[in-house]
């Protein structure tokens, strides 16, 4: 029989916010990113208009940033239910807080990455290579974020 | 001192006072009277529910309203020189229009969900139901405030790249479209988050 100590009433007030985090903080890092690049976009058009489409690589891998967290606040808001434990609710946050801060820092990172590469890219072409691989390990930090959230989200916990 | 420093100091401070004050209860003896628990459930869920309500239009709009500034003072000054640029770059103040569009409809449809309740029957229910609404709210808001802000920038910029060369004006409103996206992404939370429960009596 479980403990009703494990499931008090404001067990579901910890799983809410680790879904509105991962939205919340991946949100800041994609909007970041975008913003970032999107000013370095606007900079190096005027220099070399046909090199824009070629440079709208960062602003999309910062928007892929959202889908992670889009995903992981999905799983966890639906796994909050009648029967939701304490023990439950922190694994979520946790779970929320790994996608989110994860993905703050990998937005950052190709916000200014993207910024500085799209401007380099409009006077040398050579750089475009570089660029990307450079945003491919920034992508990546998401990933292990997305790695942790998940592997804390799908986790059997407490039941009521 | 700019806005990164000062919510650097407020999340800061804020949380040297969290620790502090948990730590002084702690090491005189009275831990047991900081009590997170007791904080959560002392506060009626509709409290909750009408901030998340509050933090859904009030930060969207915040979030709708920079944006605009952002855009709105490089569209005129841009225009200066290139008054061609007024009409076309309206688009990007459209654009963060809809993130505030996104807020009310968050704030009307959390809101539908808070009814009046004369009994205390189901109160777990309430609680999380009062927690869940105070997500979506927060969901819905911050992620618009930082959408409208990433519009306002790239609209800025795509203003003022326009007034070069009007030929960059759509391409680099491919970038605000990305940006857009987020806030939609936020609503869609929100809109998980808040269906299917309600404060009150009927569930």
């Amino acid at each position: 029989m479980v403990n009703p100590d494990q499931c008090p009433a404001y067990s579901s007030f910890f799983g809410v916010m680790g879904a509105t985090s991962a939205m919340v903080f991946t949100a800041l890092g994609a909007a970041y990113g975008t913003a970032r690049a999107g000013v370095g976009i606007s900079a190096a058009a005027v220099l070399k208009p046909e090199a824009i489409m070629k440079s709208v690589i960062p602003v999309i891998m910062a928007g892929i940033i959202a889908i992670y967290g889009l995903v992981v606040a999905v799983l966890i808001q639906g796994r909050i239910d009648e029967k939701y434990s304490l023990q439950a609710g922190f694994l979520h946050l946790g779970a929320g807080l790994s996608i989110g801060l994860s993905g703050l820092g990998a937005g950052v990172a190709i916000g200014i990455v993207g910024d500085a590469g799209v401007r380099g890219n409009a006077q040398q072409p050579r750089l475009y290579v570089g660029m990307i691989l450079i945003l491919i390990f920034a992508e990546v930090l998401a990933i292990y974020g997305l790695i942790v959230s998940l592997l804390m989200t799908v986790r059997n916990a407490i039941q009521c | 001192m700019g806005y990164g420093t000062l919510s650097l100091g407020a999340v800061s401070i804020s949380t040297a006072l969290f620790f502090y004050f948990g730590l002084t209860y702690m090491l005189t003896g009275y831990g047991f009277r900081f009590d997170i628990g007791w904080y959560l459930t002392s506060i009626s869920p509709y409290m909750w529910a009408c901030i998340g309500i509050a933090f859904a239009i009030s930060l969207s709009v915040v979030g709708a309203a920079t944006g605009i500034y952002s855009t709105g003072v490089s569209i005129v000054g841009g225009g200066v020189k290139a008054p061609r640029i007024r009409t076309k770059n309206l688009v990007s103040i459209i654009f963060c229009e809809a993130v505030a569009i996104y807020g009310i409809i968050m704030a009307i449809v959390i809101s539908n969900n808070v009814e009046n309740s004369v009994s205390n029957a189901a109160i777990h229910k309430n609680y999380n139901a009062g927690f869940k609404l105070f997500g979506a709210g927060l969901t819905v808001g911050f992620s618009n405030l930082f959408c409208g802000i990433a519009i306002g920038v790239v609209g800025s910029g795509a203003a003022l790249a326009d007034a070069q060369n009007p030929s960059l004006f759509v391409k680099i409103l491919i970038v605000e479209i990305f940006a857009s996206a987020i806030g939609l992404f936020g609503l869609i939370v929100s809109i998980l988050q808040s269906s299917g429960i309600a404060i009150g009596d009927k569930n």
